[in-house]
């Protein structure tokens, strides 16, 4: 809330700030692609972080806490880009995988995989980066999106089936998602 | 298990390959503490109209007040009610409790909490009228009165160029500050200031008041957010419903589930240094939520001395400008002006669920974000 950090807490947040802001940058640029882009969705993760800081530092986990707020931030600024970014994006992924194709294979993976995950939609893209990068549990994912850990597994499942289709051999398969996608009780 | 943790992992390698390249060096902790400063002290500007006509009336102020030029402001003359009407707008500030001038500094920023004013001075005094009844209904006695911050931008007292120096020197982005902290050597401005808040140079923020009840004084804070936004819906539900306010420590239900209902958290121990929390979250089921906050000190009377920006909680030296009472610590002593069990009957009163409507169709009603925050103020003299 505006107005009422102490000098205290506004260090206390700024220490954890300056801490996490490089990771927070970093699940950034997987959730949006850019590195622009995944800076001003840092900083405004953290004005909103700080507007909240009250509430965040009593949560059990103020990390959790961040990326749900870095997560929020991403899916309102997706919400209002939606359509300008597709139209943008469906001219990218088509150069990509041109320019991609002159510089080996790791570095075709790496633009294709970052175009690919552009072509998922703005949720299921927040599941895989929170899911694999993050590394956070079905249900913890679910708690960070706010919603069931069936909707994460069923998210999940989709959106590799779609990653694998888009890049074919280069991406395998993965087991996970054929183990997520069975009715078991444990998210890891 | 193992296939499915070495899939899990092969992901992350994958992933962590897209950042390879890719290197995060900027650091945008300074930016998002003066986004923090200014959304805090510096976003009651109102339209570019009441803003130049501010500056007009500082401009005048120009010709008639000694300028600091070598640091140290002189004393000048309160300025009086009359002149606080000089902004164009008809309000009584010293009779209506509410505000003199709310001003939006940076007309084309979006506030995720609590919102720019309108458009309409009237329309912002309405809501804050609107909220003295509701609390004057349960507390007759009780005052409220709107908290300021001084725009130093705005201070025709101080030497603009000199001020632009002192911080250009502390970072850039202090440098577009509107309410950077006080030079040392404007000690003096900085306590006229406080002891002044009709003068033009204060602004108010329209979300935080100084509630005064024959109880204490304390400030008190209002924020709103749609439903869907907040991170998390926990704080309108008690963890471990309590009803005792004897207790120090608890959480109290609040309203009901047809209107605006949610939770009382509070942590009330007042011995110095402890954590004191007395908040209010409310939803109304139809995706508004409010916050209300009480700190349990009154920050608008305690004062430090300038300090260049340094604070050291150990050594800090609080004055309180009306009592003349001296404190050192972290946080001055806490004077709070209600107790729980008379927050949770205001929140409960018919009569404030009444204003909470009204507050979130004034919150919807707001100008949104068209700009960047770290855009230069425009309103920001040239000297």
């Amino acid at each position: 809330m505006i107005g009422r950090h102490t000098p205290e807490e506004l260090a206390d947040f700024a220490e954890f700030a300056r801490v996490r802001q490089r990771h927070l940058m970093r699940t950034a640029y997987l959730l949006c692609g850019d590195k622009q882009t995944a800076q001003d969705l840092t900083q405004t993760a953290l004005l909103n972080l700080c507007r909240a800081w009250h509430r965040a530092r009593r949560a059990d986990d103020v990390d959790a806490y961040a990326h749900r707020v870095l997560i929020n931030a991403y899916l309102n600024a997706q919400r209002k880009a939606h359509r300008e970014r597709k139209a943008l994006w469906d001219k990218a992924w088509e150069a990509g995988f041109e320019q991609a194709s002159d510089e080996g294979p790791g570095a075709d993976l790496r633009l294709s995989l970052l175009a690919a995950l552009d072509r998922l939609p703005p949720k299921s893209r927040a599941v895989i980066v929170l899911r694999y990068w993050e590394d956070l549990s079905v249900e913890a994912t679910a708690a960070a999106l706010g919603c069931s850990p069936g909707n994460v597994k069923s998210q999940s499942s989709r959106a590799l089936a779609k990653l694998r289709a888009l890049l074919g051999d280069g991406f395998g398969t993965l087991e996970s998602e054929r183990m997520e996608s069975m009715e078991t009780p444990h998210g890891n | 298990m193992e296939t499915e943790h070495s899939a899990n992992d092969r992901m992350h390698r994958l992933l962590a390959g897209v950042l390879d390249d890719v290197e995060f060096d900027t650091d945008v902790v300074p930016d998002v503490l003066a986004g923090y400063d200014r959304g805090v002290k510096a976003r009651r500007y109102r339209v570019a109209g009441t803003a130049v006509a501010v500056l007009a009336v500082a401009a005048t102020a120009v010709s008639v007040l000694p300028r600091s030029g070598h640091g140290s402001p002189g004393p000048t003359a309160p300025t009086t009610p009359t002149a606080a009407k000089r902004t164009g707008q008809d309000l009584d500030f010293q009779n209506s409790g509410c505000h003199q001038h709310w001003v939006r500094s940076y007309t084309n920023i979006k506030y995720g909490d609590g919102g720019p004013v309108s458009d309409h001075l009237a329309t912002d005094d309405a809501n804050c009228r609107a909220l003295t009844t509701a609390l004057r209904s349960v507390f007759p006695d009780a005052t409220l009165t709107p908290r300021y911050s001084a725009n130093l931008h705005l201070d025709p007292r101080i030497d603009q160029e000199q001020l632009k120096q002192y911080l250009s020197k502390l970072s850039p982005s202090a440098a577009h500050s509107p309410m950077p902290v006080f030079p040392p050597q404007l000690a003096a401005e900085s306590e006229y200031l406080a002891t002044h808040p009709e003068d033009p140079a204060n602004v108010a923020d329209p979300s935080t008041y100084t509630l005064i009840t024959p109880a204490g004084r304390e400030r008190v804070a209002l924020a709103y957010s749609a439903e869907a936004a907040m991170p998390a819906g926990s704080d309108l539900k008690c963890a471990k419903a309590s009803a005792d306010f004897n207790a120090s420590s608890g959480c109290v239900p609040l309203g009901s589930a047809d209107g605006w209902h949610g939770a009382l958290h509070f942590n009330v121990d007042a011995s110095p240094g402890a954590a004191y929390r007395m908040e209010a979250s409310l939803a109304d089921g139809h995706g508004h939520y409010v916050t209300l906050t009480a700190s349990g000190v009154d920050t608008d009377a305690w004062r430090l001395p300038a300090a260049g920006g340094t604070f050291d909680p150990k050594t800090a030296r609080w004055t309180n400008r009306l009592t003349g009472q001296q404190y050192v610590g972290g946080q001055p002593p806490k004077t709070p002006a209600l107790n729980a069990e008379q927050y949770a009957r205001l929140y409960n009163s018919k009569a404030f669920q009444s204003f909470l409507n009204q507050y979130a169709s004034y919150q919807q009603s707001l100008p949104t974000m068209q700009g960047s925050p770290t855009s230069t103020p425009p309103w920001v003299p040239a000297g």
